[in-house]
């Protein structure tokens, strides 16, 4: 098993972790106190760039360098949100971080709010994470009671506030833009860019989102510097991450571990293995929205440059697992169906293409389908691809394209036969 | 200023200033690259993907209506990847549209249709079920709803281009309009009890890209190509908004914007676009009539005209053409203003002329030159601070109210109403400083006092709460470009000339622009172009000469004073002194009842001219080429035949015709001879030097035991003037006459929301349903529109400043 240290779940499981004095006592808000005593916002900025931390939203862009793209000296109050809306099938981390240690989500936001010099930060939740958000309005006023947030934080003259804000529960506001113009109060529709949130965000101010995760691990960066995190990891890919790990495995959760652990080791060491034994079949690796890797890809490492080199990408690292009694037709039918629910309908390949997706597996799933279908399908993948206002429309093609690629025979099967080649009962009556 | 970018498109450079659109700067190469969503006067949305392009080292295509320039660009608009992406877009558009051209209006004129025919795939590899949303009223099922009174909506073939919406809510500023449900269950719908009906609601189905949207007074009737388009100019209100009218043998079907980017950028307000219909309105005048055993009775234009030339050729051999008045009304053109002062200057030898009948005092020669815009209507969108006294411009200018409304929607601009009652533009922030009924002129003198630091006077006379004025005082002093602006309650002021002196005041110690603006059609132009009392009698004037009988022969061109005079019982008494009423009118109207020869004049759509609008631009507008009433004719026409009949030159016969006459007599009109297509604005020169000197304010009335209230009346966005009401699609928008009273004087007169109120003076009464609002002052009555079934200058009273009224319930 892997040799690091836990990062983020160090504590997870500590009893009262989510009350302040237990969290302090476990060495919270240390790392707030050392960047307002020594630190400026510049040199908090450059640690967490030198640390090479990346997104864990998804897209796995370097954070601190995000942070650089704020206008040097905007008139307007630069703003940071905090994405918390988990709402990718299969990822579950944010949630557990926000549940048990809702002080490290605040400390790291407080942290990256005085790094891009942000009096205001918001925390965009998920509107079903009804428990989530009152650990964390609890957690804000327990630190306002102690001076880690408001007015003059520790004496230091700095002043950030946090609100919390949930989400009506709709994927597509977990998009950035689209998150913006929820919190502004209006219907949750991505926005045309650029202009970039750095540049014209939230109320048209520059504007950071970084999700949970990412934020989490700003606290650790700053107590024990850049090097000791970047150890941890790949080169390109330092730190450890959070792994959901859900579907056909005996020990479904959440593990952190260290970038770049091979998939393998996941599934078999942590996870305990496939349910009752059974072979696996395919593994999402990093949430819903991208391709699947078959069973014989199961060595790969799980990173953000090997996944890509195989094909697929790290995503949420919501590790999604198949065994052999699944049928791919059904799986796919099942993602597509997610898909059409959750575009926002703003734009007219993904708003079409959805349903049209959806219209032509579920005819398949009937048995009523044709062998042309199958072309057909992988074209309007291609037509909703790279056009669509935000990345949902791509986030919903890889799950037809994938098992189309590897499991072509299940499909034909399911025309030809009008049933599944690996039978889990009927769907439709 | 910002700096040039170069790009290339299509192999081709082009400078273009930093920001614009890549669409934008392929337009100026001639590149049209196809669109659904995109229209320069909204905000982007990059939604339907159909302009999408590849630019070179972008990893992805992108939306050319939503991304600026950049240095350096290399753009495609026709390459593989762009063509494909293009077909699979109208693919998707097409998957869930009902494919129903045949039956759809917008067959023929549909951008769907036609970018489909150009760019789209041949066929259809669409197998699937469509989506249908259905209406299920009493369970028979229907495609359409019914947005408002002239707006349905057919969702099945909306494309989701969000262009409605944008116009709604980020043009007009109104909430009505949104979308409901998500990905292709997305559809545009109001909720429920709400109603699109605000004043540009007709915009949404001319820029609808499909036939989703749709007029009640358009659909189901005709096919766009088989309309033939005359260009025109609304004459509603006096912004001047560009149109076609669009007919077919001799019957108008629609308006459609006309876009002329320095007046109404392609935006018509729903009174101009759907009053349409007035040309074939019921109460249309098509033949002329005489009065015979005492009852109007239709003749020949022979018998009409021999009748008329025998009691003018009376009136000249005998040198008695002082005993004749001419008014005129801001319905006529410039051309029939000229044909009628000269008519009656050579031929009658009258210089009675006027066109001011619905206001209570004519305006002052000096106060010519300051009627109308300061600067121009573009300019509009760089003021910074707007001060709106008796002018509503949401009622009075619905078109050039969206340049103010942009300003203010943009954070760019302030507005602030100082009225009696809450006036709005849209739900944009405004400001409204309340003042009691005709307090103007108080207000403003206040507001010039706190201004130059000396003593203001004591408000309390007035019934003013200072605080608002205050505040604005403050920030005036301050402000970047203020521009004060007056209208339709300054004309109709009762202490007009203190109001005056203020305005001039307040505009000197402010630096502001100072604009009055008359709300009816044609003012300016009929007031430039001859009908300004400058030599004879005002109306005002004229009628006490009908009293005393001096003047005893009357001629009425488009106007209706009977209705619009401000004391209606006064104004009937005195025209039925006249031995001789001419009407010459478009419509029968109670003014018409009392004349002995009754004339059908030509309105829009019959015949050509032009007008000038508030920016004083004269622009032209054409005659349908076939009509169905061949004997309505224009008032230059009318007279010109009576002139030959008279054998006294002054023959008219075309409107060319009388421009030319008019450019050889008045100097600063050369332009007109040439009109381009967006006008040209013509600029009198000014009589400088205008001071109107110091008035002091009149007393405020205070009302008596038994007619406790003021009443004050207002009209609205679709009812503006006598003509309007004869257009059966605008009184269907908002035919509704209301009166707003305040709650507290609610609660003490025991009368509820709703209810039917007696509004009553010694005399007579109106009935009509209340609205209780404190958007009106208390104590005072605020009456929206006047019907002719039900006039509001019944209750007024000649001279006086104010009406005094009791309220029941009824
Ligand atoms: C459809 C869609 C849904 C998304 N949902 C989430 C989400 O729930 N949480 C999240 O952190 N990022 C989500 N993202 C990614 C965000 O847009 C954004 O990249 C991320 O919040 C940036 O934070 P990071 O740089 O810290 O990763 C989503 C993206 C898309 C396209
Ligand atoms: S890609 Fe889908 S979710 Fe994103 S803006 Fe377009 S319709 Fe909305
Ligand atoms: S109704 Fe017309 S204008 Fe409105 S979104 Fe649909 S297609 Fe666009
Ligand atoms: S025209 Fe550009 S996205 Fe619609």
């Amino acid at each position: 098993m892997a040799d690091f240290e836990k990062i983020l779940f160090k504590n997870i499981d500590f009893p009262d972790q989510d009350k302040i004095d237990i969290y302090i006592k476990n060495g919270g808000y240390n790392a707030l106190r050392k960047a307002l005593d020594s630190m400026s916002p510049e040199s908090v900025t450059e640690e967490v760039i030198k640390s090479g931390l990346r997104g864990r939203g998804g897209a796995g862009f370097p954070t601190g360098r995000k942070w650089t793209f704020l206008p040097k000296d905007s008139k307007r109050p630069v703003y940071l949100t905090v994405n918390a809306d988990e709402s990718e099938p299969g990822t579950f981390k944010d949630r557990e971080l926000i549940e048990k240690d809702p002080h490290l989500v605040i400390e790291g936001t407080l942290l990256a709010a005085y790094a891009i010099k942000c009096g205001q930060a918001y925390i965009y939740i998920r509107g079903e994470f009804a428990f989530g958000a009152r650990q964390l309005n609890k957690a804000i006023e327990e630190a306002r009671a102690k001076g880690f947030l408001g007015k003059n934080i520790l004496g230091k003259g700095v002043d950030i506030e946090i609100i919390v804000h949930r989400g009506g529960g709709a994927y597509i506001c977990g998009e950035e833009t689209a998150l913006l113009t929820s919190l502004e109060g209006n219907q949750g529709y991505p926005r045309v860019k650029p202009p970039f949130p750095a540049i014209s965000g939230l109320y048209s101010a520059p504007t950071i989102i970084n999700n949970v995760e990412t934020l989490s691990n700003i606290p650790y960066i700053i107590n024990k510097g850049a090097e000791k995190f970047s150890a941890f990891g790949t080169a390109k890919s330092p730190g450890t991450k959070i792994f959901c790990l859900s579907g056909h495995i005996n020990k479904p959760g959440n593990y952190e571990l260290p970038m770049g652990i091979p998939l393998r080791e996941l599934l078999y060491e942590y996870g305990g293995g496939i349910k009752d034994g059974r072979n696996l079949k395919a593994v999402i690796p990093g949430g819903s929205s991208v391709p699947l890797l078959t069973a014989d890809k199961v060595d790969v490492r799980m990173d953000f440059e090997s996944l890509a080199e195989a094909g697929t990408m790290l995503g949420s690292a919501g590790v999604i697992v198949i065994d052999e009694t699944v049928c791919m037709v059904r799986a796919a039918y099942n993602l597509a169906r997610f898909y059409q629910h959750e575009s926002c309908g703003q734009c007219t390949p993904c708003r079409q293409g959805t349903y049209w997706i959806l219209a032509i597996l579920e005819r398949i799933e009937r048995g009523r389908g044709s062998l042309k279908d199958l072309d057909k399908l992988l074209e309007i993948c291609e037509n909703i691809e790279g056009n669509t206002i935000c990345p949902l429309g791509d986030a919903a093609t890889p799950s037809v394209k994938s098992t189309i690629h590897h499991f072509r025979d299940e499909y034909e099967y399911h025309i030809t036969e009008q049933k599944c080649k690996v039978s889990m009962g009927p769907r439709f009556e | 200023m910002a700096e040039n970018i170069t790009i290339t498109v299509d192999g081709r450079t082009v400078d273009v200033p930093s920001g614009t659109l890549i669409i934008e700067a392929a337009r100026k190469l001639g590149i049209e690259i196809p669109t659904f969503c995109y229209d320069d006067r909204l905000r982007p949305v990059g939604a339907c993907r159909m302009c999408l392009v590849e630019v070179e080292k972008m990893p992805k295509l992108i939306a050319s209506c939503a991304t600026p320039v950049a240095p350096n660009m290399i753009v495609h608009t026709d390459s593989e990847k762009v063509v494909k992406a293009r077909k699979g877009v109208l693919e998707f558009l097409l998957i869930n549209h009902p494919l129903d051209c045949p039956t759809c209006d917008k067959g023929g004129e549909c951008p769907l249709q036609d970018n489909t025919y150009t760019y789209g795939p041949a066929e259809s590899r669409y197998g699937e079920n469509k989506i249908r949303f259905i209406e299920d009223s009493k369970n028979q099922k229907f495609d359409d709803i019914r947005l408002g009174p002239e707006i349905f909506l057919n969702r099945n073939r909306c494309i989701m281009c969000f262009k409605c919406v944008r116009i709604v809510r980020d043009l007009a500023g109104e909430a009505d309009l949104g979308v409901f449900q998500r990905g292709s269950f997305a559809n545009i719908n109001v909720l429920e009890e709400i109603e699109l009906d605000d004043e540009f609601s007709g915009n949404t189905v001319e820029y609808c890209p499909v036939g989703a949207l749709t007029s009640k007074s358009f659909r189901y009737k005709i096919r766009e190509w088989l309309l033939k388009k005359s260009p025109s100019v609304c004459n509603l209100c006096s912004d001047g908004c560009n149109m076609n009218i669009e007919w077919s043998r001799g019957e108008v079907f629609r308006h459609m914007a006309r876009r002329n980017s320095g007046v109404d950028d392609g935006w018509l307000c729903d009174r101009g676009r759907y009053g349409f219909d007035l040309s074939r309105a019921q109460d249309r005048l098509v033949r002329p009539h005489i009065r015979r055993d005492n009852k109007l009775q239709a003749c020949s234009w022979d018998e009409a005209s021999a009748l008329l030339s025998k009691h003018l050729q009376n009136i000249i051999d005998t040198n008695k053409g002082s005993e004749v008045a001419a008014v005129g009304s801001p319905i006529l053109s410039n051309e029939e203003a000229f044909a009628i002062r000269r008519f009656f200057s050579d031929v009658v030898k009258s210089e009675n002329v006027d066109f001011q009948t619905e206001y209570p005092k004519p305006i002052e020669p000096e106060l010519l030159d300051l009627i109308g815009l300061d600067g121009s209507i573009k300019d509009l969108e760089s003021d910074s601070t707007f001060v709106f006294i008796g002018c509503d411009p949401a009622v009075e200018h619905p078109v050039v109210s969206l340049r103010i409304r942009k300003a203010v929607s943009t954070y760019k601009a302030k507005a602030v109403f100082i009225s009696s009652h809450d006036k709005k533009l849209g739900y944009f922030p405004i400001t409204n400083i309340r003042i009691p009924f005709s307090a103007e002129a108080a207000a403003v003198n206040y507001l010039v006092s706190r201004i130059s630091g000396k003593t203001t006077g004591d408000m309390a006379d007035f019934k003013i709460d200072p605080d608002g004025l205050n505040r604005l005082a403050d920030n005036l002093k301050n402000a970047g470009r203020i521009h004060i602006i007056a209208g339709r309650e300054f004309f109709n002021h009762p202490d007009r000339a203190a109001l005056l002196v203020g305005l001039i005041k307040l505009k000197k110690s402010t630096g502001a622009k100072l604009s009055i603006l008359p709300p009816q059609g044609n003012f300016i132009g009929v007031s430039r172009f001859g009908l300004f009392p400058s030599l004879g009698h005002s109306f005002e004037n004229m009628l006490e000469r009908i009293e005393s009988g001096e003047i005893k022969t009357m001629f009425v061109f488009g106007a209706n004073p009977i209705d619009e005079y401000p004391d209606r019982k006064y104004i009937h008494d005195v025209l039925k002194n006249l031995e001789f009423l001419v009407v010459v009118s478009p419509f029968a109207n109670a003014t018409a009842s009392l004349a002995s020869v009754v004339l059908p004049q030509a309105m829009l759509p019959d015949y050509g001219g032009t007008f000038l609008n508030i920016e004083h631009r004269a622009q032209k507008f054409t005659p349908m080429t076939e009509n169905p009433h061949s004997d309505v004719k224009p008032a230059w026409a009318i007279l010109g035949e009576l002139s030959s009949l008279l054998d006294m030159g002054n023959i008219w016969y075309s409107d060319s015709q009388v421009r030319k006459v008019m450019i050889d007599t008045i100097k600063e009109i050369e332009g007109l001879d040439n009109l381009p297509d967006n006008g040209v604005v013509i600029r009198f020169p000014a009589k400088d030097g205008y001071d109107p000197g110091d008035v002091s304010l009149a007393e405020p009335e205070t009302p008596g035991i038994d007619y406790p209230y003021i009443m004050n009346w207002t009209p609205s966005a679709h009812h503006h003037g006598w003509i309007t009401e004869k257009s059966d699609n605008l009184m269907r928008i908002s035919g509704k006459q209301i009166a707003w009273m305040h709650p507290d004087d609610a609660a003490r007169e025991e009368i509820s929301d709703g209810q039917v109120l007696r509004i009553g003076t010694a005399e007579t009464a109106l009935n009509l349903p209340v609205i209780i609002t404190t958007g009106v002052n208390k104590g005072e009555i605020l009456i929206v529109n006047s019907f002719s079934a039900n006039p509001v200058n019944r209750l007024l009273k000649k001279g006086r400043p104010t009406t005094f009224v009791s309220v029941r319930k009824s």
